[in-house]
């Protein structure tokens, strides 16, 4: 594994205190990542030019590049893919938990939409930004400048996960926000009663929005490493539970199988793009998926 | 069966059961607090597998409960019992030994005789228990007593134990041991049967004595007696044994001046074949020996023949004995005989025709001059009063042979010969006058009245069968001359008007008697033995005096019956001098007082004084022990002496080895009033059993095994990780394949 490689294992990237590094980082990891991977089909080149295939105008071939290369290049990649993105944050206090006291799951999603962000911006799309919990609490309107960037980064440090999410309100409200078909990149634990949380994602689909759903959960709310009698308590509504850990542990795994299976089967029938994660998991199967939804467009 | 505990205070142990309920309820951790905010997804599940989790822990618990309890009744050393449990090695104990001491306990295994070994286990199992137990001891030949022994006399008495010739059954035995252990305060009950089950040793028609009792004394606490049968020695199929089963003088009378047949019969009891060498003794001399092959499971006839001229008036001693081999049970490779050689026999044949006479005085005396077992005179009817008025009574039998008639006088002679204890042959023919023979003074003397000749049917025109197959006269062959009467033709006989006096000894094919006796009793048993047909035939068979074909030369019947006849009339099958162990003993004195008798044993040595019996009353012995010569001094007036003697033989049963099959055991023993051990082994496990009960502490330990598993198992299942699944603290790169 590479240097860069190394930042996107989420233990490595939270030592670094910067978001906007930590964003570059992440990138930067996962684009050298992708050179041993399947995806480096689309991706080096993903700023200006793309590589030329028999039905391309021919006219858009840079010629520059094949003097320099001896290959041919298409120039209107960019100009054809632009794509305006919207990292919407959930700020529901159950974001802001860690069991580890490493990223909380709000941290893990803020530092892959940082790096969505970076990513989006390096490849001069529009990207804007939405935090919400009851109701939207901040936005940035989509830009494809690198100053952007600042701005987002400079949002998102500044958001801490602390209400109680309505996904049914919230979501019809960033659909109605959206002039454009966008990319909608959802970055939430999904933890609130499932029907609002499904009746806002048909919202933005019928809206003709892309929806990709980071599913982010703990990395102990996802296997359950307690043991013995353990005391829980719900961090949104204070209920307590105790429960013997050993006892329920394998009910326990089978009902956080069944609660992503669920979403993912949703999401499937609503054509959306369902990432299921957890924040002892690595950056680039998020930004794979990004990945994959942007060639879907190309 | 029972349950017990051979550590029951252990088993409180079983109380430990209550440690994980305890330790759920006053132990409980304090449970971690932990922000958890999937608590959703708990509570969900929760709603729907609380029954299902509250199965599994007390599903779990149960297990761990059991598994505490099985443990501590481990401990405890459980037993079951299909008897009351007697307690182990250290309590007193009323114990019974009854010994099976027949003859066939010598048989021997391993150079050790049956009851050598028994003695060994007896003696073992007197050691296993205390000093303060006491022993009733009991064997099959005398009387048990009802006082206890010590285990250290019991010793002594087993180690003095010998085989006997004569038995009572062992029930009688196991009765006397029975009521003593039953009134024996020992808190142990316990009865040994030692014995190699054979049949001879039991009476397998009625139960074991004393059984009544010990099933009442089992209903009472404590009062339980267990009964251990320990067979001992090999089963009947692997025994080997050649033995002698009969020695005897086939013609049955010993005459003066001829050489005297001696017959044995030497028979293999195993399963191979057997190669011996038969010797003859007589008098204590060897007198000649002869190499026999037996057949296995088989037997062959050996004869000797004595030398000529035995004396007179004397006791002979003869002797088979079986060489060649070792044989592993030696009472039955010798068998004895006595005999006394004395004068031929008279015979008197009356008739009014000689050739009426001739086929009797052949049968009887069939190379006239030479030596011979009978000396044979013919008469005339008509002449018997005038010239035998005298001698008469020197006769063995008179023959009566198809006789017209006899004047009263005549009749008279013969009526009192036959009370004073003549035997008496009537021969009916054609030529007899029933109204002569129906007269008053032949009357008293016949076993019946002559009613009128009847031709038989042609259906039934021959003999029929013996009436009565243990009637001396037909000896051991009644069971041959059957299948001859059957063929043998008769054409007429002497219907009898009544034969209440007389016993039907024969009979022809429709029924009807062709022999009957009638016995006078006396000093001397009197006999007239009545034929119905005549003891002649003729050449033709259009001849009117042609009745039957009996002394035809084609059938061996009738020389063999006449030959028997004489024996049995004279009264010398009734001097028997040879007697089967069990049997008491009857020897005819000599005329005279005796003023002392004396009874020596067969080693010459054991002498025992005997009360002189009446003038005219036989000297009785009751049972002998010991198999033998045995001999009899009787001195009369004047100290003189006479010398007797009889020959005491085992019975054949002794040497045919038939075993005890489980039904007659259940019979003699009540069908769960037993255990059976068949050897060593079975011996010390039933007996372990008997004291202990069955131990089932390995299937408990095997059960605790299963639980222990099983609460893995239930454990695992219950509380497994997700197949698949992140580990608690997974590493990331895990983590990541998992999800």
């Amino acid at each position: 594994m590479g240097d860069a490689e190394k930042f996107l294992k989420p233990e490595v990237i939270r030592q670094v205190a910067r978001l906007d590094l930590r964003a570059k980082f992440i990138v930067e990891g996962f684009i050298a990542g992708l050179h041993a991977s399947p995806f480096q089909g689309f991706s080096v080149e993903f700023s200006e030019h793309r590589k030329y295939s028999p039905g391309d105008n021919i006219a858009d071939i840079d010629w520059n590049v094949f003097a320099k290369t001896d290959r041919f290049y298409t120039k209107k990649f960019q100009a054809e893919t632009n794509l305006t993105g919207y990292l919407v944050m959930d700020l529901s206090a159950s974001m802001g938990y860690t069991h580890r006291q490493e990223l909380t799951k709000f941290e893990y999603g803020v530092s892959l939409a940082a790096a969505l962000g970076y990513l989006m911006i390096h490849q001069q799309d529009p990207v804007g930004l939405i935090a919400f919990d009851q109701k939207v609490r901040r936005s940035l309107a989509p830009r494809s400048r690198r100053s952007q960037l600042a701005n987002i980064l400079s949002v998102l440090s500044q958001l801490k996960p602390e209400g109680v999410a309505d996904f049914q309100a919230s979501l019809t409200q960033v659909a109605s926000m959206m002039r454009h078909r966008s990319l909608i990149m959802i970055f939430s634990d999904l933890l609130a009663d499932p029907e609002p949380i499904r009746k806002g994602l048909h919202r933005l689909r019928h809206s003709g929005h892309d929806v990709i759903l980071f599913h982010i959960l703990d990395e102990a709310e996802a296997a359950f490493p307690f043991q013995g009698m353990v005391r829980l308590e719900d961090n949104e509504t204070g209920e307590l539970i105790e429960v013997d850990a050993d006892a329920i542990k394998a009910d326990y795994l089978e009902e956080v199988e069944e609660f992503r299976a669920s979403y993912k089967t949703e999401c499937v029938r609503a054509r959306i793009d369902y990432v299921p994660l957890h924040t002892g998991m690595a950056f680039d199967k998020a930004l794979t998926s990004y990945l994959m939804s942007r060639q879907a467009r190309g | 069966m029972e349950f017990s505990l051979m550590h029951a205070g252990l088993a409180a142990g079983a109380a430990l059961a209550a440690i994980p309920v305890l330790l759920h309820l006053f132990m409980r951790p304090t449970p971690k607090h932990v922000v958890f905010p999937a608590l959703r997804l708990i509570r969900e599940r929760q709603k729907r597998s609380k029954k299902k989790m509250r199965i599994k822990n007390w599903l779990l618990l149960a297990a761990r409960m059991l598994l505490l309890a099985l443990m501590a009744l481990a401990l405890a050393r459980p037993r079951l019992h299909s008897q009351t449990p007697l307690g182990d090695d250290s309590v007193p104990t009323a114990m019974g030994l009854v010994f099976d001491t027949s003859l066939s306990m010598s048989y021997k295994q391993n150079d050790k005789t049956l009851l050598d070994q028994a003695k060994e286990r007896a003696l073992e199992l007197i050691d296993r228990v205390p000093d303060s137990s006491l022993i009733f001891a009991a064997d099959s030949a005398s009387p048990a007593s009802k006082a206890g022994r010590s285990p250290a006399s019991a010793r002594q008495w087993i180690k003095e134990l010998t085989v006997r010739a004569v038995n009572r059954p062992l029930n009688v035995a196991m009765g006397e041991v029975y009521e003593a252990v039953l009134e024996c305060d020992r808190p142990r009950r316990e009865v040994y049967v030692l014995s190699d089950l054979a049949k001879t040793s039991w009476d397998v028609s009625r139960p074991a004595e004393g059984l009544d009792k010990v099933a009442k004394a089992a209903e009472k606490p404590g009062g339980k007696v267990a009964t251990v049968v320990l067979r001992l020695g090999p089963a009947a199929a692997e025994r080997q044994n050649v033995s002698i089963d009969e020695i005897a003088i086939p013609s049955g009378v010993a005459s003066t001046g001829d050489p005297v047949e001696v017959r044995g019969l030497v028979r293999s009891h195993g399963a191979k074949p057997a190669s011996r060498i038969v010797e003859f003794h007589l008098d204590g001399v060897k007198k000649g020996q002869k190499p026999v092959e037996v057949p296995a499971g088989g037997q062959v006839e050996v004869q000797f023949l004595t030398p000529p001229r035995l004396k007179e008036g004397e006791v002979h001693r003869a002797e088979l004995r079986v060489v060649g081999a070792p044989d592993p049970l030696a009472f039955d490779d010798v068998r004895f005989l006595s005999f006394q050689a004395r004068p031929p026999l008279k015979v008197l044949i009356a008739s009014d025709l000689d050739v009426d006479a001739e086929f009797v005085a052949l049968a009887l005396d069939p190379d006239p001059g030479a030596s011979r077992a009978y000396q044979v005179e013919r008469a005339r009817a008509s002449e018997l009063a005038a010239k035998y008025r005298d001698t008469l009574k020197d006769f063995a039998a008179v023959f009566l042979l198809d006789v017209r008639e006899l004047d009263p006088t005549a009749w008279g002679l013969l009526n009192a010969y036959v009370h004073e204890g003549g035997g008496l042959v009537v021969g009916a023919g054609p030529r007899c006058l029933a109204e002569n023979y129906n007269g008053p003074i032949p009357a008293q003397l016949l076993p019946a009245q002559l009613d009128a000749p009847v031709a038989t049917a042609p259906k039934t025109a021959t003999f029929g069968q013996v009436a009565d197959v243990t009637h001396p006269l037909f000896g051991r062959y009644a069971e041959e001359i059957d299948p001859q009467l059957a063929v043998m033709p008769v054409y007429k006989y002497w219907r009898l008007k009544t034969a209440e006096a007389g016993r039907t000894l024969m009979t022809f094919a429709d029924g009807a008697p062709a022999l009957v006796e009638r016995t006078f009793q006396g000093a001397r048993a009197g006999r007239v033995l009545l034929w119905t047909t005549p003891l002649a035939r003729r050449p033709r068979r259009s001849d009117p005096a042609a009745w039957n074909e009996l002394p035809n030369l084609s059938y061996w019947v009738f020389p063999v019956v006449m030959n028997l006849t004489v024996p049995y009339l004279a009264g010398s099958t009734g001097e028997k001098l040879v007697f089967e162990a069990g049997d008491d003993v009857t020897l005819s004195m000599a005329p005279g007082a005796a003023s002392d008798v004396r009874i020596i044993g067969p080693d010459g040595k054991t002498a025992e004084a005997a009360t002189p019996p009446p003038p005219g009353e036989p000297l009785r012995i009751a049972a002998p022990q010991f198999l033998g010569h045995w001999t009899v001094v009787a001195t009369g007036p004047g100290d003189a002496k006479k010398t007797l003697g009889f020959s005491l033989n085992p019975t054949v049963d002794e040497s045919t080895f038939s075993e005890l099959e489980k039904t007659d055991l259940d019979a003699l023993l009540g069908k769960d009033g037993y255990a059976l051990a068949v050897d060593d082994k079975t011996f010390n496990r039933v007996t372990d059993l008997i004291r202990v009960g069955h131990e089932i502490f390995p299937w408990i330990m095997f059960l605790i095994l299963i639980l222990v598993t099983a609460e893995n198992y239930l454990a695992n299942t219950f509380y497994k990780e997700p197949t698949g699944g992140p580990a608690p603290g997974p590493s990331p790169d895990a983590a990541q394949a998992a999800a």
